[in-house]
């Protein structure tokens, strides 16, 4: 059997900061608060 | 070099810029989330002491993963397909320029990351042996219960 890859308490950390961080975002984005830039790399 | 899209916002205790950009076929998002942004000093006294760091008060925590990932809430769920040699030396020197362009722009004191599995920190610790002597940073490494922190320190890093 193959194993997997190890799941680590930062991954589950990692995971925890993205949902906030994507409900945050998802809020801005609805109340229209998200600046958005195009930037050309140097 | 395809251009990149950055998005600002803050809401509540996130204040975040977040950067797309794409590296042959795939698109990804750079995240970086100031430290401070009105979250208890208690909080993040308890991230600060997770890590192992004492977090600078200009600083950003770094996060990548796929976009794909974050628009369907599967966060650094793996590509579907092996990504090869060339692409990961791309995505590397993407990333520094990303860091570069952030710090270059907030003059950030510090950033902070965490590699979620041991073979994304073998890819971290290869960026951080190729390219901190070029951007003029410290990368502190192995920090944490699991030693899969880093804590990258800048020029603007006040001791």
């Amino acid at each position: 059997m193959k194993s997997q890859p190890q799941a680590t308490k930062a991954k589950a950390a990692k995971i925890e900061a993205m949902k906030k961080i994507k409900a945050a975002y998802s809020q801005a984005k609805s109340e229209g608060r998200v600046k958005s830039y195009q930037v050309s790399p140097a | 070099m395809t251009p990149w899209l950055l998005q600002d916002f803050d809401v509540g205790d996130i204040s975040c810029q977040i950067i797309e950009f794409s590296v042959q076929g795939y698109q990804y998002v750079m995240i970086f989330n100031r430290t401070d942004a009105s979250r208890s000093e208690e909080l993040i006294a308890k991230q600060a002491e997770e890590l192992g760091v004492e977090y600078r008060e200009n600083s950003y925590e770094v996060k990548f993963d796929l976009r794909e990932n974050f628009e369907s809430d599967t966060f650094f769920t793996p590509p579907p397909a092996h990504i090869n040699a060339a692409s990961m030396k791309e995505l590397g020197r993407i990333i520094k320029e990303l860091l570069d362009f952030h710090y270059r722009n907030s003059n950030a004191e510090a950033y902070y990351c965490v590699a979620e599995t041991m073979k994304l920190k073998r890819f971290y610790d290869r960026l951080a042996n190729l390219y901190a002597q070029e951007l003029y940073f410290t990368v502190n490494s192995n920090l944490g219960e699991e030693g899969l922190g880093y804590e990258i320190t800048t020029p603007s890093y006040k001791s």
